[in-house]
């Protein structure tokens, strides 16, 4: 892996650190265990799914920061991602308001961070 | 980042630059009390105090390494003795998931570590200090060490 690609995986693990879902459920997980709504097992393994589908959008976030509006097949380009779930995690984000729809690239709608 | 102490370190051996995050209450004592000992251990640390361990975001360790950290080190009471009573408990969960995070991105998770230092053990943290920065040695210098002046 080079130099700019692990700064930008780094960027994305900050960006998956600083969102609003991930910070909420690390602040709650230990109270989420106490009243017995999941086993410490059970918030693990949700904790770990989240935290790897945030860093997979924090990934997708910084290259539309940095190079922005991008289309689906050219993030999965960028992030090696398949197209399919880079398309899910945008219309979440998009739902999420974190990005929109700004242009058109050929056939392919083009994003932007909101 | 990036001192003439390291700079002088490049050229022969690989001098790693480690960053410590020691909380105000027990680890930062233990720190002072190695240094009024006079107990001998790597200049490689450059220690950073906070208020508790708790206060360390995971941003703060992404952001060490990224600017070129060879490893980062974050140190708190001990469990129970935290100042603010769950402070190191927090810090402990959100380290399993640095570390987790780190693998994903494809930096060696050894780099990061927690660890609890109280205040009487100088001795300890400077045995912490020696041992870390062995492990970063034998790992090598961070991929992302040149960006360290940005």
């Amino acid at each position: 892996m080079n130099e700019e690609e692990l700064r930008a995986k780094l960027r994305a693990a900050s960006e998956a650190f600083s969102g609003e879902r991930a910070r909420w459920l690390l602040g709650r997980s230990r109270y989420v265990v106490e009243v017995g709504k999941l086993s410490p097992g059970e918030a693990r393994e949700l904790i770990t799914k989240i935290l790897e589908e945030e860093l997979e959008r924090g990934w997708i976030m910084s290259e539309l920061k940095r190079d922005g509006p991008l289309t689906v097949p050219e993030l999965s380009e960028r992030t090696g991602l398949p197209k399919k779930k880079v398309m899910w995690h945008l219309i979440c984000m998009m739902r999420e308001g974190r990005v929109a729809i700004s242009g058109k690239k050929g056939d392919y709608y083009a994003f932007s961070p909101a | 980042m990036g001192s003439s102490g390291e700079e002088k370190g490049r050229g022969d051996g690989f001098e790693p630059l480690i960053v410590a995050f020691c909380c105000n209450w027990c680890s930062y004592a233990g720190a002072d009390l190695a240094g009024t000992s006079r107990i001998e251990y790597p200049p490689n640390v450059r220690i950073i105090r906070v208020m508790c361990s708790g206060r360390v975001d995971p941003i703060f360790i992404l952001e060490a390494f990224r600017l070129g950290a060879d490893g980062v080190l974050l140190t708190g009471c001990h469990p129970g003795d935290c100042h603010y009573i769950d402070g190191n408990l927090k810090a402990e969960m959100r380290a399993r998931y640095v570390k987790m995070c780190l693998e994903e991105v494809g930096l060696e998770p050894e780099r990061f570590r927690l660890e609890w230092i109280s205040a009487s053990e100088g001795v300890r943290f400077a045995q912490l200090i020696k041992e870390f920065t062995e492990t970063i040695k034998r790992l090598g210098p961070s991929p992302l060490r040149r960006g360290r002046n940005e």
